[in-house]
């Protein structure tokens, strides 16, 4: 895109790439994008040798799983304020396009998956019809009540057509690799949360996710400055139970097998504890958030062993107690980044770069 | 920071008719700001003795209300708060006061707009308004309330929502008088209502300030109504005091007439108009 | 016909908890606007202690339900000083995660606390089932019944004839008219959480009776919330008549269609009434200043 040399010779800039043009950052940019590359190439080899923190490869695997869902939760609720608790009933929907299409209807992994979350973008905008008469609280509750109908019905299928066990997924197969340890499904996840993040990031600096934002803090006002808030409220529904089945289908196969104890609603306040503990609309806040989310379980399994059942008070509180202590952890975590912090670890995260940045100057 | 004092004693003279040393609420150099906005109030200075009725006037905006929720206290409850300046009242600082404390020291507000508790009835509203009185005294303002409005003693056991405007105004007000107070807060209390309803009102008022020793410190639009009913006025534009003086002052003022009475030698008939001329904007 | 009768009367049985603990959720939710998630918790919470003052501390029901009282009175208390007033004023989600982080901290220490194993509550309450007109009632059923009636008349004699109660219902209705008006409207705030909590307590120890002692408690809780809102979020007795209703359809539901479908049907009362009547029976709608 010719760039300065248009409209007269101004200095109009019409994308992004010239905006940046005003702040020239040098190389750093590239170097952070190698390292940080190189980095992500290195950590199952790193994980599965030392485990650090009693981090295992598993744990890396969901949390990437975590972070796509809390991603998508973002999106509907940090950009466009539609406060919905059906996360759980579109993760199990992702399963179960897994299971009726994959593991029963035998169709190829991969356009299994992108059609599970293409179910998951109807069924989201099928969700999403409340939310244009419904609002804040009412809203909530709506989507409440489809949350549990759905899982209900996930429940009515599985007995159906698997049984009581739950439902089995074979090992999937993807341009000739089969994914059947935790260091392939890593890259393979890895490269849908890269995926999923991007596209967050480039919708935000949309005309759609801009709109977004605006339905979130008036939509009165926004309807009246032209934006269609009714198409809007239904695309953030739909993209947001993309992403959300989409991972659902992928978690199916990762786990291989799923039945109605898998999805609940703890799932989906976990999610939103995501979101709210790395910052409410935050892209980088909502992986903060999954990070800590699921990787707080094993550092403290790690602790737990290192302390042994024997030390005074937290040894026998952390060999027996340790998701219930989870919870509370979490709980208080919650609460302080409510009360102190509203903004999130990504608040805190950008606070300290701006410090490190302005150094020796910063406040 | 004082106003331009056009028709008061000049600047520095301590004899004055208006204000002095017991003053029951004074407010000084007071700043008050909604979240990071720009300033609702930039120093306002105003004076209510005791006995004595002073009216704030101005039009939308200028920060009447701004001014009277700075007085009692109920600034943060809409997100506003005070910058700088002194609040007293009765000679206590009254800026860190919650607004029940207030009510308690004997000032008690009819707010804009009335807010009668539409699902109690109107003795369960004048009960509420006796939330501060320790005594047993609830019985012995309730016949006062009742003497001073007789309308409502008839409709006592009605519930306030399905009263007409001006009988939901003698509910405020005779609601806030339970209180006991020394000082009435009236913020807008002819909005809505016909002129003969607000004249009736306005002459209760003044019975009841009568009967009781009140100082009142009214916020009103309606000028006319507020000047005859105050001893002493304040002009409000854009969050300062643009002019006082007393009302007999105000109302021969010709800027005054102009801009907020709309009577005398400017007064133009409906239909064609001439082109307006510029009003003089003394601060902004 | 009879064994619908008994169904009806189970269900009133259930549904007069669902009413104890959907009123103070009202309450709450009226006087100050938060939507209290963590009632089902304070429920279990309130089984648990009357349990611990029984069956571990051998305390004879009453006092031990007194104590129950008097210690969720105390933390309703401090759970508005610690959580909610800090966040008063503040958007729908905040409040919501901040009382749902609550109810998950409460549960979490309740199963550290307890454990995870059903109890048995002991109690005096006589289980006999008499048999009027060929109808089986359990007499545990008309106990709850009875207990639930009581507790809601006292508590509305409280609301209609004290000066406290009084405050209260101004409160709820308009809280900035209460303020300028005198009322100490902190000191209202602090007395409905901790009525909230104490019924919330009592629902807790009627509904271990009927069913048991566990952490699935809170789970049962969580129907207070459809509850509410079918009466209606608005109105206080809606609260009541919304709780009667649910335990009604609940009950019908588990005998007639399915026990696992007994919660889904009442979910899909309560999204039909969203739909169609989002304010509920008894509620008003509401006119929503942009």
């Amino acid at each position: 895109m010719s760039d300065k040399k248009r409209l007269g010779g101004s200095r109009l800039t019409t994308n992004y790439r010239q905006d940046l043009r005003v702040m020239p950052r040098g190389p750093w940019p590239w170097l952070c994008l190698i390292v940080g590359v190189a980095f992500l190439v290195y950590v199952p080899t790193w994980v599965e040798n030392s485990a650090p923190l009693g981090i295992g490869s598993a744990d890396v695997n969901f949390a990437l799983i975590t972070i796509m869902g809390a991603i998508a939760l973002n999106l509907l609720v940090g950009y466009t304020g539609l406060l919905s608790m059906g996360h759980a009933a579109f993760l199990a929907l992702g399963a179960f396009g897994a299971a009726l299409l994959g593991v029963k209807a035998g169709v190829p992994f991969w356009i299994t998956v992108i059609l599970s979350g293409c179910m998951g973008a109807l069924v989201g905008a099928l969700v999403g019809l409340p939310s244009l008469r419904l609002r804040g609280l009412y809203l909530l509750l709506s989507t409440l009540a489809l949350n549990f109908i759905a899982l209900f019905l996930f429940l009515k299928y599985q007995l159906h057509a698997f049984g009581p066990a739950g439902i089995n997924y074979p090992y999937p197969s993807f341009l000739g690799i089969t994914f059947n340890n935790d260091t392939k499904w890593y890259f393979l996840l890895i490269v849908c949360v890269i995926g999923t993040m991007l596209l967050s990031r480039n919708l935000l600096r949309s005309r759609d996710g801009r709109a977004f934002v605006a339905v979130r803090d008036s939509d009165v006002a926004a309807g009246v400055t032209g934006v269609n808030v009714a198409a809007i409220k239904l695309k953030a529904f739909a993209l947001s139970s993309f992403i959300v089945a989409f991972a659902g289908a992928l978690y199916a196969y990762y786990v291989s097998t799923v039945n109605q104890d898998s999805f609940s609603l703890d799932q989906v306040i976990g999610y939103y504890a995501c979101v709210i503990v790395g910052g409410l609309g935050s892209l980088s806040g909502a992986v903060y958030g999954a990070l800590l989310y699921s990787l707080l379980p094993p550092i403290l399994t790690q602790l737990s062993n290192d302390v042994g059942p024997n030390a005074p008070v937290i040894g026998p509180l952390l060999a027996q107690h340790a998701s219930d202590l989870n919870l509370v952890i979490f709980g208080v975590v919650v609460l302080l980044i409510l009360m102190v912090r509203p903004a999130g670890l990504a608040s805190i995260a950008s606070s300290i770069g701006q410090s490190f940045r302005r150094w020796p100057f910063s406040s | 920071m004082s106003a331009p004092d056009l028709l008061t004693t000049a600047e520095g003279s301590s004899v004055d008719e208006h204000g002095g040393e017991a003053d029951l609420l004074s407010l000084r150099g007071v700043e008050v700001g909604y979240g990071a906005a720009s300033l609702a109030l930039r120093g306002v200075s105003l004076r209510v003795g005791p006995k004595q009725a002073v009216a704030v006037l101005g039009s939308n905006g200028a920060g009447k209300t701004t001014t009277i929720r700075a007085a009692s206290g109920l600034l943060s409850l809409h997100g506003g708060r005070l910058v700088a300046g002194d609040v007293r009242f009765d000679g206590v600082d009254a800026r860190r006061m919650r607004p029940h404390q207030l009510v308690a020291r004997g000032m008690a507000q009819v707010p804009e707009g009335r807010m009668v508790f539409k699902h109690l009835t109107v003795e369960e509203n004048l009960r509420v308004g006796a939330a501060t009185r320790k005594d047993s005294g609830t019985a012995g303002a309730l016949e006062q309330v009742y003497e001073l409005f007789p309308r409502l003693r008839e409709r006592k056991g009605q519930k306030a929502g399905w009263m007409s405007g001006g009988e939901q105004q003698m509910v405020a007000i005779g609601r806030a008088l339970m209180a006991g107070p020394r000082l009435l807060l009236l913020d807008e209390v002819s909005l809505g209502l016909a002129p003969l309803v607000v004249e009736d009102i306005f002459k209760q008022l003044a019975k009841a300030r009568a009967e009781f020793d009140l100082s009142v410190l009214l916020v009103e639009q309606n000028a006319l109504v507020a000047l005859d009913f105050a001893d002493y006025g304040y002009i409000m534009e854009n969050g300062r005091i643009a002019l006082e003086g007393t009302s007999e002052q105000l109302r021969h003022n010709p800027e005054v007439q102009a801009s907020y009475l709309g009577s005398g030698a400017t007064r133009e008939r409906f239909g064609v108009r001439r082109a307006a001329r510029p009003r003089r904007r003394w601060l902004s | 016909m009879t064994a619908f009768i008994q169904y009806l009367i189970t269900g009133i049985a259930v549904g007069s908890i669902y009413a104890i603990v959907a009123l103070g959720f009202s309450l709450v939710f009226k006087a100050t606007g938060v939507f209290n998630f963590a009632q089902g918790s304070l429920m279990m919470l309130g089984a648990f202690l009357a349990w611990t003052a029984t069956a571990r501390w051998g305390l004879a029901l009453v006092p031990a339900i007194v104590l129950t009282l008097v210690i969720s009175g105390a933390l309703g208390v401090a759970m508005h000083f610690v959580v909610i007033r800090p966040l008063m004023g503040n958007t729908l989600l905040t409040l919501v995660m901040a009382t749902i982080a609550l109810s998950l901290i409460i549960s979490a220490m309740a199963s550290i606390i307890w454990g995870s194993e059903q109890r048995l509550f002991p109690s005096p309450i006589p289980d006999h089932v008499l048999i009027v007109g060929g109808v089986r009632i359990s007499t545990l059923d008309l106990i709850v019944i009875g207990v639930s009636g009581v507790c809601m008349l006292i508590f509305g004699l409280f609301f209609r004839f004290t000066t406290l109660g009084l405050q209260m219902r101004a409160t709820a209705e308009n809280s900035e008219a209460a303020v300028l008006s005198g009322v100490n409207s902190q000191r209202v705030f602090v007395v409905t959480f901790a009525v909230a909590l104490m019924l919330a307590s009592i629902g807790g120890i009627l509904l271990a009776n009927i069913s048991l002692v566990s952490l699935s408690l809170g789970d049962i809780g969580l129907l207070a919330f459809p509850a509410v809102v079918v009466g209606g979020l608005t109105s206080i007795p809606g609260a009541v008549v919304g709780g009667i209703l649910i335990g009604v359809i609940e009950q019908l539901s588990a005998a007639y269609i399915s026990v696992e479908s007994q919660d889904v049907i009442v979910y899909v009362v309560l999204l039909i009434v969203l739909l169609v009547r989002p304010w509920g029976i008894l509620g008003e709608r509401e006119v929503v200043r942009v």
